[in-house]
């Protein structure tokens, strides 16, 4: 059941408002992940960019009333994301920085970072969706399908029969089937692909 | 690149992940991705399935922080004194409340016993053999198999995995909430129930008939999985079947409340008493007493489950009914004194203060009361 307790979203902001620490743990759930990866693209320096992710959900949570939806909060934490970002590769000494980190403070840097921020947004969509799937099920899901394990060593590794892994792969793509459609924003065809 | 445009280019690279892409949406993004090699590049590397694992794969190993909340209580006028929830992430406070504690606090003796604290996650499970495991927070994983479903124990939770079952019909499992205690389970259809203090869930642990039968009493929030070839049907004894056409609705049917109330806030929900039928629709409530079946609107169906997001909910509840609902979760007795006062409430509280924060919202709604050893609460005239 994990996060998807807060499903609603009005519920979700409403609680957020309100300053409960369960809307503070799902946008954590919802969005850290993303704005991390995101932060990753721009400064190479995995540390640097856990702390912004983190300094933007900071700031997300003293705006609790400036957002009525989760687009609203998703726009803002990716766009002051990206600014911390521009701001910490502009404070370093250019000797520093990569030919890539270089390229961000370019006339052109900002296009690509919206293009990173895009990608980074589609990704973590998807891998919401991944990360819902119930205990076993995701657990067997991430081993085989992202983790590329064999049937053989998921098995071992989760320290459960071959038929239970076969069992529980089948039913994460049951499962995600049935909530991407009930969503109705995305069937991972491509994951079922790898079928 | 404005907000507005991120968002729609999001949702149609989504969209066309999924294969729904509509041929003028494709046309927009097509017209997009020529403008610049790069926007091209980001829509075909989207569809490079080697590619899209490895990300997801560094999505997956990005751990969340752990945001070990300091809990930290006080209080504002918010129908009653409310307490809110202050949260300290990595020793940074970025919680704060809309206003700063304006009440000049109320006398209140600090118990002499230590305080009590809120319920918790944890339950009793009965499997078909009446043998009995406590479900609580020292063991994870794996716990039982019950013909060849799988229990699988998380925090608060219970899964069930049916696995390859066979079809000879399944055996019953039942969870038991104490008082002061709530949990989840997952059904092996998918379903999920929350469930509150002082109920019980009686279930086949794997579903092999043509419907699915479960039993409530107490308090339960359902989110059903659908399958229309095998209905969801809840039963609730004494007073009720919920014949399950849809997906989110809240049964609560204490012994001790006036009727038993089903909340419908999804889907569609046929209730039937004692020959009685009437069939719910989003936002609607079934009232059942006896043999009498009511239905009627309600304003706000979502304040029904404010116990599942860690709220209590009293608008226009009841001296009564909010004590009742704070026995059931500190496991209090309570004792009238002279009578029920005639008092009215209004607002939430969370469900996660000690009960001294909770007393000091009763006294600020004029009710008295003393409290006694054993967690008798008196209620003074």
């Amino acid at each position: 059941m994990h996060n998807s307790d807060l499903h609603n979203e009005q519920q979700l902001i409403r609680l957020f408002r309100e300053g409960d620490r369960s809307a503070a743990t799902e946008l954590y759930s919802r969005f850290y992940k993303g704005l991390v990866y995101f932060a990753r693209r721009i400064v190479e320096h995995a540390g640097e960019a856990e702390d912004i992710a983190q300094d933007s959900m900071v700031k997300l949570f003293g705006k609790k009333n400036d957002f009525s939806n989760l687009t609203d909060i998703k726009s803002f934490l990716y766009v002051s994301v990206r600014n911390a970002c521009f701001n910490y590769l502009k404070a370093r000494d250019r000797h520093e920085l990569s030919h890539q980190e270089l390229c961000y403070l370019t006339p052109e840097g900002e296009e690509s970072a919206d293009l990173e921020m895009l990608k980074s947004r589609v990704l973590a969509e998807i891998y919401q969706e991944v990360a819902a799937l119930p205990a076993q099920c995701g657990e067997v899901f991430r081993l085989i399908f992202i983790h590329k394990l064999g049937t053989a060593e998921a098995a071992e590794r989760l320290g459960i029969s071959p038929q239970t892994v076969l069992n529980q792969k089948a039913r994460a793509i049951k499962l995600l089937r049935y909530r991407l459609s009930e969503k109705g924003f995305l069937t991972l065809l491509l994951l079922m692909k790898l079928l | 690149m404005d907000a507005q445009r991120m968002n729609e280019l999001e949702r149609l690279l989504l969209k066309k992940l999924e294969g729904k892409i509509s041929g003028e949406e494709l046309r927009r993004l097509e017209s997009w991705a020529a403008k610049n090699p790069e926007n091209r590049r980001l829509m075909e590397v989207l569809s490079d399935q080697e590619w899209m694992m490895e990300q997801m794969a560094e999505l997956e190993a990005i751990e969340i922080p752990a945001q070990e909340p300091v809990v930290r209580p006080f209080f504002r006028r918010w129908g009653w004194a409310a307490a809110v929830i202050c949260l300290l992430g990595a020793g940074t406070a970025f919680w704060l409340t809309r206003q700063p504690a304006v009440q000049t606090a109320p006398v209140v003796q600090a118990p002499a016993q230590p305080d009590v604290q809120p319920g918790h996650e944890g339950a009793i499970l009965t499997l078909a053999d009446g043998s009995v495991i406590p479900l609580d927070s020292t063991r994870q994983g794996e716990i039982a198999r019950q013909s060849g479903s799988r229990l699988t124990l998380g925090k608060g939770e219970l899964a069930y995995d049916a696995g390859a079952h066979r079809k000879e019909a399944a055996e019953f499992n039942t969870i038991t909430i104490p008082r002061g205690r709530q949990f989840r389970l997952l059904l092996p259809d998918g379903s999920k129930v929350w469930l509150n203090s002082a109920s019980s869930i009686r279930f086949p642990v794997a579903f092999t008939g043509t419907v699915r039968p479960v039993t409530v009493t107490g308090e339960a929030y359902f989110e059903v999985a659908q399958n229309k070839a095998m209905p969801f049907i809840v039963h609730v004894p004494e007073r009720s079947s919920l014949r399950v056409l849809g997906t989110r609705f809240n049964i609560k049917a204490y012994p001790d409340e006036p009727g038993a109330v089903a909340t419908l806030l999804e889907g569609k929900l046929s209730v039937e008493v004692s020959g009685k039928q009437t069939v719910l629709l989003p936002g609607q409530q079934a009232v059942m007493n006896g043999t009498q079946l009511q239905k009627s609107n309600v304003a706000d169906a979502e304040a029904s489950i404010a116990w599942k997001n860690g709220l209590f909910n009293f608008d226009n509840k009841k001296l009564d009914a909010v004590m009742r609902e704070l026995a059931r979760w500190y496991d209090l007795e309570i004792v009238y004194q002279k009578g029920i006062p005639d008092i009215m409430f209004g607002g939430e509280m969370g469900r996660n203060e000690p009960l001294s924060n909770v007393l000091l919202g009763l006294q600020d709604a004029n009710v008295k009361f003393r409290i006694d050893t054993n967690r008798r609460l008196v209620v003074l005239p």
